[in-house]
């Protein structure tokens, strides 16, 4: 066939070698790369701090929507013993 | 990742397949240069995930090239795009296209130079997957089976699409020859 024929000049291209100062700015690149990735240690310390600090969220969250208990206190329980009155009025009407 | 003495070894067994490739996409040096760059840092990087029973090591270099070559060409051909007015205006034809003055390709220095430089042309514009498949088994010579292998692939697909890029190549052939 015809068209074949013009494709096989594709077969002339000839192949080439790499430039010999490729393989230094690989390295080089590689090199940025990993400084620019934060230790493993670093991202460990990030990923507990950030946990604690949400636990620590949740757990104050949940307090204080907790239904609050009214508590006697002492002043009360020796009102209620005695049977003094605990309003304000100064005339019992 | 891949260790040092290990990398340079895959390097130096593989820099001029990933080079010339690269030059058989984009036909520009400069680019093809950056391309591989782009390539071997990849490898470097996924070569922990590399599984040698599901493909060979060229292979997977392979793949990795041309889908760096082909993410690189559609990033180009959607600049060239945004830059003219015509389109957004005009018929909006998706092939990316490539001025044979700005070819760049140092292994083209034949005899049949300017014959081979249009052929270039017309393949640059084909569709991805044909431009694959013909670079693939024209210029760097593999077998139909190690080409649908390269690109994930049955043969007869293979097959259909070579047939299909001659077909837009014969076409474009003939139309460059009745003007």
């Amino acid at each position: 066939m015809e068209l074949n024929k013009k494709l096989d000049v594709l077969q002339q291209i000839k192949e080439v070698d790499a430039p010999p100062f490729l393989y230094t700015r690989i390295q080089q690149q590689i090199q940025n790369l990993q400084q620019l990735e934060a230790p493993v240690k670093w991202k460990w310390a990030f990923a507990c701090s950030t946990l604690l600090i949400l636990l620590i969220n949740i757990s104050i969250l949940v307090r204080s929507s907790a239904p609050v208990v009214k508590q006697n206190t002492g002043v009360e329980n020796i009102v209620n013993s005695l049977g003094l009155s605990n309003t304000n009025d100064l005339y019992h009407e | 990742m891949a260790n040092h003495a290990h990398f340079e070894t895959i390097y130096n067994g593989h820099k001029n397949l990933v080079y010339n490739l690269c030059l058989h996409y984009v036909l520009n040096s400069t680019d093809a240069e950056d391309i591989t760059q782009e390539v071997f840092v990849k490898v470097y990087q996924k070569y922990t995930q590399y599984d040698a029973s599901q493909s060979s090591l060229k292979t997977w270099i392979y793949r990795i090239t041309i889908n760096h070559c082909l993410d690189f060409l559609k990033a180009k051909n959607a600049k060239k795009r945004m830059g003219f007015l015509t389109a957004l205006f005009g018929p909006g034809s998706n092939e990316p296209v490539i001025d044979i003055a700005t070819i760049n390709h140092p292994g083209t220095e034949t005899e049949d130079k300017a014959a081979l430089l249009h052929l270039l042309q017309i393949i640059y514009s084909l569709p991805p997957n044909q431009k694959t498949a013909l670079i693939l088994s024209k210029i760097e010579d593999r077998p139909q089976k190690e080409v649908a292998e390269i690109m994930g692939l049955g043969v007869k697909a293979v097959e259909s699409l070579l047939q299909r890029a001659k077909q837009t190549i014969q076409k474009k052939l003939t139309e460059s020859e009745g003007l």
